[in-house]
């Protein structure tokens, strides 16, 4: 499992462990702070979608503090989550998405027209688009870009993508997909990395190296890269709502520690931080001078149980030697033995949303099921009816840093009393990922960065021979569930069938699901349309600094 | 002289393979792999596979290493998966402000460690020795992290005399520069003043107990001349190899400081590197980090002749 978790959850190992070391010091730099300040709070938010109320200055730099290095800046091979922010700004694709998470037009114009049983896809397209190189934006350039996205062998789009069979222009701006079979989730996919359109002029002229000079349509323009730390963006003079947009240029910079990026907001260095720690933004809520803002999304932990990959996630499912996989029942009591509020309490200060299902509240596909709660007795109880001996011993792998350790050890401590013993085994996170792939662990606390769409965060966790699917778990209703909501049309039919699929996983299929995560954000009160959508990307097309 | 300075030229080349080796098998030993990392979450068995071989990792791993050779003495360190860029280009750019950082520290190190060791050494027994060595424990103990928040949090955030992080090029700003590197200097110059000074202390004390001085002194040459001629020269010797050492751990270990005042060099490189299984960057940062010990331990072999006659550099062992 990839970039993206390893650096949120480095982000979130740092962050535990400079709260811890430095505490003091921000209590100080707080009480610094405001004791100038108005001492009217600014309550946190859901995501603010709506235009600036106030009047805003054209000009200005906007510096963003993200945690972790975007990579090679090529829509087709970038896989971090930080990416998606960066190319949020200055690579628009056919679709975003809105404020309810839904799939919503940006350079298409409408929703595709789905004809041929789910088979064909007719994407209109804005016209009168030009990229951000002054050349013309076309139904050739998306054919060329999402050819791309299917064909570069480096490709971290492919996968997505694979169902399309064929992509042509059926004229300068219509677009028309062939789809080899029905796949509900692909206006979704094409509001990700997938859809981005890409100058075909600068292609050309790149070629291997686009990552390093790309050129699309957006609000802002790659300007430059300094080093990998650095990001810097300038107002595009072609995008087409050009008068929406006020920063005259927009920087991300890298800071990887949380204290260090909450010192730079304070100092001034930065105007918005997506880097710090929970406790940070707790004493920023407090200070007028700072707005914060936070979303519930789509991304979850859980703990990952070994109950069918005992050789390996490409081998085939055999069940390894542990209590888990000889008596799955024992899934049920240890779900039992914790509680995932106490664990969202002491851990993450209450910020995370408690869930036992892979779909967020926040998602249309959501629907609620009701969680267990903790209760000891019928914990013991499912234990006894098993026969197993107790203690029962748990080996819990979890990444390394303070704020997984803390997880991994209330988890310990919680499941004690129902009797299992749990070692909390403290890994790095590639050297774990690679474990869980070769079935060499048995408990991993994990979690998955989310996606909009549904099916992509649950089918590949499950999915026979999937990379993702370390608990090996292979289960014919559920696969059977999985292919119908790919192919029903409407989110109405597709809730329907996602209920379905939440129940069933509810009945200890390998994953144990804890809490939906909160991604937050801070930036001065001077600077106004940032806007946080439920995705967790951060869109400055109409943000600029008070006038 | 010459004939020792082939002999270890030549010990050094041979120490220097077989660090590349080391380092070569310590990267590939790595649990995970550079494939998967790169793939991305949605990563397809196809799209590992091409990283794979345009990575060359499906070779055996003496083909690969013979290759990385190959693009060293080419001059080519080969393409970082993370940036896309050449290695050689990521290196290069960062390298620059490390060895800035390294050698201002240093440069830090010595103008308040030495003075201070040789005052303490003269003064010992009275509050200014006293004073002096609370001074070096403070800079041995306290943490870098936790200093550099500090001189943040009263010299940017509350008085807003220097910049909280940043970094400009000396060449296109010089003040600029130098303002940016006062706070990450002075946090990585404390502990390396404190160790000098204390090494100071200890030799001008040893130095100024030995037969030579009290002769030079029952000559009736002045105390200046006792001390900077006799004393003080006699006692860098040790110091030196201190600053040698000093240099190469700062070089291996500034990531912390570069973290906290976000100056993009090498430290918090290798760190991503690591994590992402970088293999072209870690391996030419290992190698680069082995090297420099290795030429660094040369100076200092070279410098102790020069500062201390007695001590010949001859090719022959005695």
């Amino acid at each position: 499992m990839p970039s993206f978790l390893l650096r949120k959850k480095r982000l979130a190992r740092r962050g535990r462990l400079a709260g811890v070391l430095i505490g003091a010091s921000l209590v100080l730099a707080s009480c610094s702070s405001g004791s100038s300040s108005s001492g009217s709070s600014t309550a946190s938010s859901t995501a603010s979608t709506s235009a600036p109320a106030v009047k805003i200055k054209d000009g200005g730099q906007i510096i963003v503090g993200l945690p972790a290095a975007p990579e090679a800046l090529d829509p087709a091979t970038e896989a971090t989550y930080y990416g998606r922010i960066v190319f949020a700004n200055m690579c628009l694709g056919l679709y975003g998405i809105s404020a309810s998470g839904l799939p919503t037009p940006v350079l298409a114009s409408a929703a595709p027209t789905i004809s041929d049983g789910g088979l064909t896809y007719t994407i209109p397209l804005k016209s009168g688009v030009k990229f951000n190189d002054g050349t013309s934006f076309d139904a050739a350039a998306v054919v060329t870009s999402l050819t791309r996205d299917q064909t570069l062998p480096t490709s971290a789009r492919a996968s997505a993508l694979k169902d399309i069979t064929s992509i042509t222009a059926t004229g300068n701006d219509t677009v028309q997909l062939k789809l080899a079979a029905p796949d509900s989730a692909l206006t979704t996919i094409l509001a990700g990395r997938s859809g981005i359109v890409i100058s075909p002029t600068a292609l050309t002229k790149e070629g291997a190296n686009f990552g390093q000079q790309p050129v699309c349509v957006g609000p802002f323009m790659f300007s430059s890269r300094p080093s990998l730390d650095q990001i810097n963006l300038v107002k595009s003079p072609y995008f087409y709502d050009a008068a929406s947009v006020h920063a005259s240029s927009l920087e991300f910079t890298v800071i990887t520690d949380p204290s260090t990026c909450y010192s730079n907001l304070l100092s001034g260095a930065i105007n918005v931080a997506a880097c710090l720690a929970p406790n940070d933004v707790a004493l920023l809520k407090s200070n007028s001078q700072y707005q914060t803002q936070s979303v519930i999304t789509n991304a979850y932990s859980g703990l990952d149980i070994n109950v069918g990959n005992a050789n390996g996630y490409n081998k085939p499912s055999s069940p390894p030697n542990n209590p888990f996989a000889q008596h799955p029942a024992l899934m049920k009591a240890f779900e039992l033995s914790i509680s995932r509020k106490t664990i969202n309490n002491v851990v993450f200060g209450g910020i995370n949303l408690p869930g036992c299902t892979p779909l967020a509240p926040s998602s249309p596909y959501h629907t609620a099921i009701g969680c267990t709660h903790r209760n000891i007795a019928e914990a013991k109880s499912i234990i006894a009816s098993t026969g197993v001996a107790t203690p029962i011993p748990v080996t819990l792998m979890v990444p390394t840093g303070t704020l997984n350790t803390q997880e991994g050890e209330v988890i310990a401590s919680e499941a004690s009393q129902a009797g299992f013993n749990v070692t909390v085994q403290s890994t790095e996170f590639t050297t774990a990922l690679a474990a869980a792939e070769s079935g060499n662990y048995e408990m991993f606390a994990i979690g998955w960065s989310g996606r909009v769409d549904p099916d992509q965060n649950i089918t590949p966790f499950y999915a026979p021979g999937s990379a993702l699917n370390y608990t090996g778990v292979q289960d014919p209703t559920l696969q059977s569930l999985l292919t119908q909501g790919r192919t029903a049309t409407t989110v109405s039919a597709r809730k329907a069938i996602y209920a379905q699929v939440e129940q069933r996983l509810a009945k200890d299929l390998g994953i144990i699901y804890l809490y939906h995560e909160a991604f937050q954000l801070a930036n001065v009160s001077t600077l106004k349309g940032v806007d946080f959508t439920p995705d967790g990307i951060i869109h400055f097309q109409n943000a600029g600094f008070t006038a | 002289m010459r004939r020792y300075l082939y002999r270890r030229a030549g010990a050094s080349f041979i120490t220097l393979v077989l660090a590349s080796m080391v380092v070569f098998a310590g990267v590939r030993a790595l649990p995970g792999n550079m494939a998967v990392a790169l793939s991305g979450e949605n990563g397809s068995a196809a799209a590992i596979a091409a990283i794979t071989r345009e990575y060359g990792l499906n070779k055996p791993l003496v083909v690969q290493y013979f290759d990385w050779v190959r693009q060293i003495l080419t001059g080519n360190l080969g393409i970082s998966p993370q940036t896309g860029q050449s290695v050689v280009q990521e290196v290069a750019q960062r390298l620059p402000v490390t060895l800035e950082l390294t050698l201002l520290s240093i440069l830090f190190g010595v103008v308040v460690g030495i003075p201070v060791g040789i005052f303490a050494a003269l003064k010992r027994g009275k509050p200014i020795d006293y004073a002096s060595n609370s001074l070096a424990i403070f800079g041995l103990s306290i943490p870098s992290f936790w200093f550099g928040i500090l001189l943040i949090l009263f010299l940017s955030v509350r008085s807003h005399i220097l910049p909280s992080s940043g970094f400009v090029s000396f060449f296109s700003n010089p003040l600029g520069n130098l303002k940016d590197m006062i706070m990450p200097v002075v946090v990585l110059g404390s502990g390396v003043a404190a160790i000098l000074m204390r090494q100071m202390r200890s030799g001008m004390l040893e130095t100024l107990r030995s037969d030579y001085v009290r002769t030079a002194r029952a000559k009736g040459l002045p105390e200046r001349a006792v001390i900077g001629k006799h004393a003080l020269r006699n006692s860098l010797t040790a110091v030196v190899t201190i600053i040698g050492l000093q240099f190469g751990v700062l070089l291996s270990g500034v990531a912390v400081t570069e973290q906290v005042f976000l100056l993009p060099g090498i430290g918090q490189l290798t760190i991503d590197s690591v994590f992402q299984r970088d293999y072209p960057t870690l391996q030419a940062l290992a190698l680069l980090i082995a090297a420099s010990y290795i030429v660094i331990n040369f100076l200092v072999d070279i410098a102790y002749s020069l500062l201390n006659p007695r001590v010949r550099l001859t090719g022959a062992s005695k």
